[in-house]
């Protein structure tokens, strides 16, 4: 695709090819781009800052430089580095508040992204997906369009509640109140997904920028598509959120994988889909007639 | 306290310490429990079955084990017995008669117990007498825990003193016929050098934490924050009044803390005690191809394991196993330590889990439903791939 980068990460069993692309814009009301996003192999995060004093970019940056000084560019990282990383930008983040400061002063970030990792049995790679705030990620396989993290907003947690339905949260008030964010507290709590790395996988990480301005089918139907634009399927998917109107600062950053070619047997593999994976599974019994 | 009375035979030897009787039988009884009782504790079966069973089973003397928890009032009792042993516990009676290896039980209610040995010359002694004792090893063919509270020298009102301490009817053992054991062939579809731990009971239920706790409804932010918000808007940088404040966050997590505070389920105390446990052994797993991992936190295993949504920033460790094997699940079971217990769940796996506890007959574990499972458990994943837990 015309824009996309490509890098090469390099396994214990051959090596996988990560192509991506990534933009971020101000969008056409806000004059600060708070936002901040990191694409360099095999590390690809977003993160929306906020607070006053133009903290909210300082913030977001703070986070980009933690993990490229923590994590080595092209080489899998451990879960437990990219945890670290995390909490390390945390306590920078709150470095950047001035002691006894509260409310809006306080700087703080979203921040959602995926981690080719090394789980260290010598068989697996996974993509590692975290997500503090409301920054998301989501994985496509061509045709879905799924969203893996779980927002950590108000309306999620009405949502969850049963409260209100996922169509009334795109429209609540409080749709920007999110309940964990880096610098908001000592210790951060991110939620972790590890996703088998197989075969040729997507994902699709944004702020809310995005997301608020343009709904899944939407960005789905703009994946499906070709990308003609110079910054690529994230150029594509920035400009279509900017011409719905753009009310906040937009970043995108598009991962496209391919891990082990012709070495993986494993025929549903390319069908990850992460968390339904069982469904593949062959009942005892019946396979020998399948095959 | 316990009280014992003694064996004339001096055939039978038993080892006493707090939260532990041993008692064993044979020639070597004295070298065995002599040997053994310093290690005596709550927690050595498996060292004390590891020392009985090492010249193999034929060899292996009678014994009974008894082990409690002190601090626990009416704890968890759990009970070994081999052979012409026989122990009475509330109304539970537990033979050693009939059975190739061993019985094994876990009681629950059990506050007091007794250990005879069957057969002749049980308690028939030249001194029928029931002493005290707190920590020791004596030739003795019956134990009680705790002491009789009308501990004598009337020799054959023993039985009769046992009946008035225990309030379930303690049977004099000589001559009773045994109760018949519980079905141990289950045993020998485990590996058979495997069962060196004991059998799973559902008295064992360990309190299991949510991984993420629900958050509670009051602590969804009402309408009035983002008022709150809004009235800050003057601040510079804040661009919209409807991006939430840290403070608010602060504030949001304070509550939500309270409220979990409230439900018992702080995060705080549990980190707390996942430290706890981390000075205790940790329980090991042993996999298909021998290999050992430590069961430390939570793992997940399968074809191609993953991992969906876990908070607090401690990951599962994933394994690998049954690669290429369909009848393995992507994901098929997790085993976690929960409270010091190792509590096997399956993950809705396609052909299911077995487990199999030494003693017990296979049990299917009920899909995505977390089940506590002792050290020596067999975790059958089908196609041939079992995995144990073993102790550290």
């Amino acid at each position: 695709m015309p824009g996309d980068v490509e890098g090469i990460v390099s396994l214990a069993r051959g090596s996988a090819r990560i192509a991506h692309s990534a933009r971020s814009d101000v969008g056409r009301v806000r004059a600060v781009n708070e936002d901040a996003f990191l694409a360099e192999a095999p590390v690809y995060l977003v993160a929306d800052g906020m607070g006053g004093h133009a903290k909210g970019d300082a913030a977001s940056q703070a986070v980009v430089a933690t993990f490229q000084r923590h994590l080595e560019s092209g080489v899998p990282p451990t879960p437990a580095q990219v945890l670290d990383a995390i909490h390390t930008s945390n306590d920078a983040v709150r470095a950047l508040s001035d002691e006894g400061e509260e409310g809006t002063a306080v700087a703080g970030t979203t921040l959602a992204g995926v981690v080719l990792v090394d789980t260290g049995d010598g068989v697996g790679f996974h993509w590692m997906v975290f997500n503090i705030g409301d920054s998301r990620v989501y994985s496509w396989d061509g045709r879905r369009l799924e969203q893996l993290s779980v927002d950590h907003s108000a309306v999620q947690e009405l949502v969850d509640a049963g409260l209100i339905s996922p169509d009334d949260a795109e429209r609540h008030p409080d749709r920007n109140v999110i309940t964990r964010a880096l610098g908001a507290d000592e210790v951060v709590d991110p939620d972790i997904w590890l996703i088998p790395a197989a075969g040729r996988q997507m994902f699709l990480v944004c702020s809310d920028g995005l997301t608020k301005e343009l709904d899944d089918d939407r960005v789905a139907s703009i994946l499906a598509g070709d990308a003609v634009h110079a910054a690529g399927m994230a150029g594509e998917l920035v400009d279509a959120a900017l011409e719905h109107g753009g009310r906040d600062n937009v970043s995108v950053v598009v991962v496209e994988s391919t891990i082990g070619e012709g070495d993986d047997d494993d025929a549903d593999a390319t069908r990850d889909r992460g968390r339904e994976s069982v469904e593949t599974t062959r009942p005892r019994g019946e396979g020998a007639a399948d095959g | 306290m316990a009280e014992y009375l003694s064996d004339g035979s001096r055939r039978r030897v038993a080892g006493v310490r707090p939260g532990a009787v041993l008692v064993v039988d044979g020639d070597h009884a004295a070298a065995i429990v002599g040997e053994l009782w310093p290690t005596l504790s709550p927690d050595s079966t498996t060292a004390v079955i590891e020392r009985l069973t090492a010249g193999g089973l034929s060899s292996t003397p009678d014994f009974a084990l008894v082990t409690w928890t002190e601090h626990t009032a009416a704890g968890a009792v759990r009970v070994l017995v081999r052979g012409d042993f026989e122990v009475t516990a509330g109304s539970a009676r537990i033979s050693g008669v009939d059975v190739s290896t061993w019985t094994e039980r876990l009681l629950d209610e059990a506050a007091e117990f007794e250990i005879a040995a069957l057969g002749a010359g049980a308690g028939a002694g030249a001194v029928d007498e029931w002493n005290p004792i707190v920590d020791g090893v004596v030739p003795a063919g019956r134990v009680a825990v705790p002491a009789r509270p009308t501990s004598s020298a009337r020799a054959d009102a023993a039985v009769a003193a046992a009946v008035a301490a225990v309030a379930a009817p303690v049977i004099s053992a000589a001559g009773t016929p045994a109760m018949p054991a519980p079905n141990t062939t289950a045993a020998l579809s485990a590996p058979v050098i495997a069962p060196a731990e004991v059998a799973a009971s559902e008295h064992t239920i360990a309190p299991v934490d949510e991984a993420t706790v629900t958050d509670f409804i009051e602590s969804i932010p009402a309408p009035t924050i983002a008022a709150t918000t809004s009235s800050d808007e003057a601040a510079p940088g804040d661009h919209d009044g409807l991006t939430i404040a840290s403070v608010d966050i602060r504030r949001l997590r304070a509550e939500r803390e309270a409220a979990k505070q409230v439900g018992d389920a702080t995060p705080l105390s549990a980190v707390r005690r996942e430290s706890a446990e981390l000075a205790a052994p940790q329980p090991q797993l042993r996999l298909p191809d021998g290999a050992i991992e430590p069961i430390g936190h939570e793992l997940v295993l399968g074809r191609a394991p993953s991992v969906s949504k876990v908070s607090g920033g401690r990951l599962p460790r994933l394994v690998t196993i049954g690669h290429g094997d369909p009848d393995i699940s992507r994901s098929h079971v997790r085993l976690a330590l929960e409270g010091g217990t190792v509590v096997v769940t399956d993950l809705h796996s396609r052909n299911g889990t077995l487990v199999v506890a030494p003693g017990r007959p296979p049990v299917k574990l009920r899909a995505g439903e977390p089940t506590p499972v002792l050290i020596g458990t067999v975790v059958d994943l089908g196609g041939g791939c079992t995995l144990q837990v073993v102790g550290a």
